[in-house]
């Protein structure tokens, strides 16, 4: 089953927001797991470009995927602000690396607004849409779109 | 229903799979002693049978309980020898077990199952072999009854009749579920059971009827009705039930209240088989619908199977271990709190040792015995043996292997396809067996062993083989390989084409085995197991299926590697060796066959892949250079040498091979003359020593080169995430004792992405590979070292030396000018190599000498010396010119020394002529115009040897191998007289020069002696057999010599006496 149980449409939604680059960007809390810091990762050769390596989260391994390039923004550097968000997917734990941990705002999903067109095709299949928060726009970031897709 | 407690239910359902568990063996082996009954295996078979009914009964699973009582029905007259257990018969009670079973799996729908097929079946055995008279009774009802005209269960004539005899009592028993069971904590079933032991239940119901309302009298809620068939008299019944008197009725036909059943038509409709007019049932047509039935089913039932029976044993253990486990967390909290290093480190090694033993035993607890898969195999064999028109024998070994239960299960489908594809592909017909010249019946045979950490399973059968010529051609032309391709392919690669994908299930879709799973169903499962499979087939004479397994898949050991900054664990069942490859051998070892590097190992070619490099990771050490960079390699490479060398001492003769005396400059001329040829060639690049793990992928070896070996460590595998399930050259993933992650290599999927195949096949390869077998060939000699001097080291071949004594200074004796001692009775003379040979140093006079004796001329005489050294087994080299002189054959290094060998010979014929005075004879009056063909393939022996035939003066011809040695006979036909040939050779041995020799008729008349190491009574029956006249030592001349001079002049003879 998946975790990605969205909360009910209508409703207030808490989504957490984070940038990348200089981007707002927000995930529906309901499949963030936990936040942590940077720590050690084993390079898997071979693997997609936007896989980082693996991690052990208290004996699990978890696969952390750099969003920025998944999204084809950039190629992330890490910093001492960057975090990686553990997001539960599928009965398993996926991390997405983000360049800075900002809020969590309440948000209704009725007013999410379509991606704008100018937004590559490929970017706006990622996401839910695009929400005004105090006259900051926020791209949402679908979480099972982001991470079924595996090409690339 | 209703009232029935899912437990018991549960517990009817797990107690009858065990009951099944064993059947179908039993049965077969019923069958296999056809009419010899074992009375002890029917009653087993008829117990199982007959405790299913009885639970059946009172569970109400009607279905279950009939078909189990027709079966009893059957059983009992087997028993009773009344019908012989012939494979139609046993046929039938297999498929109703196979029913049977199906029903217990999925007990809640069992009610619904038609079962109409066996019972016709199983009544028409049963009434085919009754009397006339008794037929009827089979479709005869008879009602029970209560006293009070209630009717509680209807049974057939035919079953009442048949338990009275033998003088059993009929029982109608009522136990109140709730008063007699419940109460006294028991479950109907252990009454049952118990009832079992002393009777038979002929049927048993639960009294819906008789539960009243809740006005009625509460004490007699839940009738339960058994009639019970026993030879317990009256008298003890109500002890043995532990029942009230009033509760046990006995009944007596004869003059029973019953009449024939009401409505009798309805069951004679229901089993038209009773009637006499029916023809026998017929086994064919059902055993295909049925079996098809049960592989659907079977799979469900592995699946089903969720509980798990632990031997209460290793439960307690399991208890012990928890307790100490909580134990040691309380030391080392104690220790913790009071800061003691040392506690703590105790505490710590406890919680080790229990840490390991608790994790042994959960892994036993997962334990089952192969067997649970093994036993279906007779079935499976015999079924479709039969269905095939084939006879069969299936030997089975190794029962008692224990693997993981997932194994076990996952096991189940591979093996059963395996087990099809020899019974249907492998073994042939009776008729075609007869005309190979085998035994009609074929064998399978199926084995499980242990064996190097690993479950070792083989499926063999003596049938027709697997022609890879075939599989090759198949596979080309579905376009799985190429030709290209399959040209280099090995016999053994060429085999584990079938278990491509695409390649079984085109081909067999119309047989039997080609049903549900192909080969490459078979490999996947394997693998998705960690398991490996081999192919070996020889055609005609069978093939072998060889699956190795690990014992769990939870906890594997692995060998942890390195390469660029990460580690990587290799399953340990993967690794063959691990090889360090010197940087001074890399040349000589590492061959480049077309684009693929290969490692040359003991003759084998074994392709290698760079971990790194096929990873993509970043290169650690500097790219290959061009020109420009190779001064400073080259310093790179000499100074590792020399630091190789000084740790490997035995590296030394191939680095210095063919230098004097000058070793230090030679090093590293050498070196430096090897590296601008490594770089010159553009062979191999890397630095440094190589590590090479060896692995093992099924169908064939290679080497992986790592930068770094670590520890074999048992590690925990956690799988990958779905982004990364897809790349096949990892298998999962483990935490280090650090907590950093390490990738697990998945030995096939790394091949198979490196586009790798063995290279064994090619051209290049079979060059390389002979080239390789010449060096192991060459000039490897053992020999003896000693000195005379600190300074000085001296060797002699070992092959002449016959013993070292140690001998008293004292001992020595001169007389005459000469040294002698005395040795075994006679007075041995004694002689030191400086008697000879000038320029070396004396022995020193001292208290303790050693004496080296030597048998030459069948004369023994000593060396003296002054300390044995070593026996070393060199490959050597000898300079024969800078220390040349009288007595020695050359110079050479062993073990950082410049060494002299000495000619052990020359040595003894100056310093005592006189012992050669009968060779003088010989060689004296015999023609000298005789040329004699040599082949040898040590450069050093066959100079040796030519130098020594040359100076009893004939013409001698060398060839470096036998091949060289049969072009050169061509040629060179009408002046050879003789050949000596040695037996060790590439190309072609002795035996092979010899044979071919004596095949042409130009050379055939050719007297060859063969010259060896070491003759053994076989080589010396094989040598004859060969066509070889004679046999002597290598490097005992004189016999040697004695031989050629005994054939000269035999050949002599012969011309002389054809002259006149």
């Amino acid at each position: 089953m998946s975790a990605m149980t969205k909360s009910d449409g209508g409703k207030q939604i808490l989504i957490s927001t984070f940038y990348l680059g200089d981007t707002l960007m927000g995930i529906d809390t309901v499949c963030v797991q936990e936040v942590i810091r940077i720590i050690e990762m084993t390079t898997v050769f071979h693997a997609p470009e936007h896989i980082l390596g693996i991690i052990n989260l208290r004996g699990r391994i978890v696969t952390i995927v750099d969003l920025a390039r998944k999204l084809d923004l950039f190629e992330s550097q890490i910093t001492p602000d960057s975090r990686i968000i553990i997001v539960q997917w599928n009965d398993e734990y996926v991390g997405l690396l983000v360049d800075r941990i900002h809020d969590a705002v309440y948000a209704d999903r009725n007013n999410f607004i379509p991606p704008p067109p100018s937004i590559k095709e490929r970017q706006g299949h990622f996401l839910e849409g695009v929400y005004n928060a105090n006259d900051h726009l926020m791209a949402i970031v679908d979480v099972d779109k982001v991470l079924a897709d595996t090409d690339k | 229903m209703t009232v029935m407690d899912d437990e018991i239910l549960k517990m009817y359902v797990d107690e009858s799979r065990e009951h099944l568990a064993n059947i179908e063996a039993d049965l077969l082996a019923i069958e296999d002693r056809g009419a010899d009954i074992d009375d002890e295996l029917v009653n087993k078979v008829f117990r199982a049978a007959h405790s299913l009914k009885g639970g059946a009964a009172f569970l109400n699973l009607i279905r279950i309980k009939e078909l189990a009582h027709k079966m009893e029905n059957v059983l009992d007259m087997i028993r009773a020898r009344e019908l012989v257990p012939n494979p139609e018969v046993i046929n039938i009670l297999l498929l109703s077990f196979d029913c049977l079973r199906e029903m217990i799996n999925s007990v809640d729908t069992s009610n619904d199952v038609d079962i109409s097929e066996f019972v016709v079946s199983l009544t028409g055995l049963t009434a085919a072999n009754l009397p006339v008279a008794e037929k009827q009774s089979v479709s005869n009802m008879v009602d029970i009854a209560l006293p009070d005209g209630r009717i509680v269960m209807h049974i057939s004539e035919f079953d009442l009749n048949h338990a009275q005899m033998g003088g059993q009592f009929i029982y109608l028993i009522v136990y109140d579920l709730l008063n007699d069971v419940q109460r006294l904590g028991k479950t109907p079933l252990d009454i049952l059971k118990n009832m079992i032991e002393a009777g038979v239940i002929l049927e048993s119901v639960v009294d819906m009827g008789a539960i009243g309302t809740l006005d009625d009298e509460p004490s007699r809620l839940f009738p339960f009705y058994i009639l019970y068939g026993t030879i317990l008299e009256p008298d003890i019944m109500p002890g043995f039930l532990q029942l009230d008197g009033n509760a046990i009725r006995k009944i007596t036909v004869s003059p029973l209240t019953a009449k024939p059943a009401a409505q009798p038509e309805t069951i004679v409709a229901k089993m038209p088989a009773a009637r006499e007019d029916i023809p026998p049932p017929q086994p064919e047509q059902g055993s295909t619908n049925v079996t098809e039935k049960t592989k659907q089913e079977r799979k469900a039932d592995t699946s089903q199977e969720t509980s798990l029976r632990v031997n209460v044993q290793l439960l307690e253990s399991l208890m012990n271990l928890a307790g100490e486990l909580v134990l040691g967390r309380n030391q080392l909290y104690q220790a913790i709190a009071q800061n003691e290093a040392r506690a703590i480190k105790l505490a710590g090694q406890r919680i080790s040792i229990v840490t390991s033993e608790l994790q042994e035993a959960i892994m036993q607890t997962r334990m089952q015995s192969i067997s649970n898969i093994f036993n279906k195999f007779p079935r499976v064999v015999r079924d479709m043996a039969k269905n095939l028109g084939k006879e069969i024998i299936l030997n089975i070994e190794g029962k008692e292997v224990e693997m993981d239960k997932t194994i076990i299960e996952g096991l189940s489908d591979p093996l059963t396809h395996l087990i099809r594809n020899s019974v249907d592909h492998g073994v042939e017909t009776p008729e075609i067996r007869i005309q190979a010249d085998k035994k009609p019946a074929g064998t399978v045979n199926l084995r499980a062993y242990h064996g190097a950490g690993q479950v070792n399973i083989e499926i063999s059968d003596d049938g027709k083989g697997i022609d890879p010529q075939k599989i090759v051609a198949a596979a080309i032309a579905r376009g799985l390989v190429t030709s290209e391709q399959a040209r280099i392919m090995s016999d053994k690669e060429k085999m584990a084409i079938i278990l491509l994908p695409g390649f079984s299930t085109a081909e067999k879709i119309t047989d039997i085995s080609g049903r549900g799973v192909g080969m490459d169903v078979v490999k996947t499962n394997l693998d998705s197991l960690g398991g490996q499979v081999e192919i070996e087939s020889e055609i005609g004479k069978g093939s072998t299926f060889r699956i190795k397994l690990p014992l769990t898949l939870a906890i594997i050991p692995c060998l942890f590697v390195s390469a660029g900054d990460e580690r990587f664990a290799i399953p340990q069942a993967n690794v063959e060796e691990l090889i360090r490859i010197r940087a001074a051998q890399i040349k000589e070892k590492i061959e480049l066959v077309g684009a693929a590097e290969v490692l040359i190992l003991r003759g084998k070619m074994i392709p290698i892949l760079n971990l790194a490099r096929a990873l993509g990771m970043p290169r650690t050490y500097p790219a290959p250079p061009d020109g420009g960079r190779e001064p400073e390699r080259r310093i790179q490479i000499a100074n590792r040498r020399s630091r190789v060398s000084a740790l490997f001492p035995e590296a030394k003769t191939a680095v210095v091979d063919g230098f004097g005396e000058n070793v230090p400059s030679a090093i590293k001329d050498m070196s430096n003359d090897q590296s601008k040829r490594l770089t010159g060639d553009r062979r191999f690049h890397a630095v440094s020593d190589l590590n090479i793990v060896i692995v093992t992928s099924g169908a064939f070896e290679y080497g992986l080169v790592v930068e770094g070996l670590h520890d074999s460590i048992e590690i925990v595998v956690k799988p990958l995430g779905r982004h990364l399930k897809a790349l096949r050259e990892y298998a999962g993933a483990t935490i280090m004792g650090d907590g950093k992650v390490a990738l697990i290599i998945d030995v096939n999927g790394l091949a198979a992405l490196s586009g790798m195949t063995s290279l064994a096949g090619t051209t290049r390869a079979m060059e390389l590979a002979d080239e390789s077998r010449r060096d192991n060939f060459q000039d490897i000699q053992s020999f003896l070292l000693f000195s005379n001097t600190p300074e000085e080291q001296l060797a002699v071949p070992l092959d002449l030396v016959q013993r070292i004594e140690q001998i008293k200074a004292a001992e020595i004796e001169k007389i005459g000018g000469r040294k002698v001692m005395q040795y075994r009775g006679v007075s041995m003379p004694l002689f030191c190599v400086n008697d000879v040979v000038g320029n070396i140093h004396p022995v020193p006079d001292q208290k303790d000498y050693i004496v080296i004796v030597f048998s030459l001329t069948g004369k023994e005489v000593g060396l003296l010396g002054t300390t044995p050294l070593d026996i070393t087994e060199v490959k050597i080299s000898l300079d024969r010119t800078t220390l040349k002189q009288k007595g020695i054959m050359g110079s050479t290094i062993i073990g950082k020394h410049t060494t002299l060998v000495l000619d052990m010979h020359e040595l003894v014929e100056t310093a005592f002529p006189e012992l050669f005075a009968e060779r003088e004879r010989l060689v004296q009056g015999m023609d000298k115009d005789f040329t004699i063909l040599l082949a040898e393939d040590s450069e050093f022996f066959r100079h040796q040897v030519t130098k020594f035939i040359e100076s009893a003066g004939y013409k001698v011809f060398a060839a470096e191998d036998g091949m060289a040695a049969w072009e050169l006979l061509q040629e060179k036909e009408k002046e050879i007289n003789l050949v000596v040939t040695d037996i060790e050779m590439p190309r072609l041995d002795g035996f092979g020069l010899a044979r071919n020799i004596r095949a042409n008729r130009r050379f055939a008349h050719l007297p060859i002696i063969a010259v060896t190491s070491l003759a053994g009574e076989d080589d010396f029956a094989r040598g004859k057999e060969a066509g070889i006249d004679d046999y002597q030592v290598k490097l005992d001349r004189e016999k040697l010599l004695k031989s050629i001079i005994t054939f000269m002049r035999r050949l002599k003879d012969v011309a002389e006496r054809q002259d006149t």
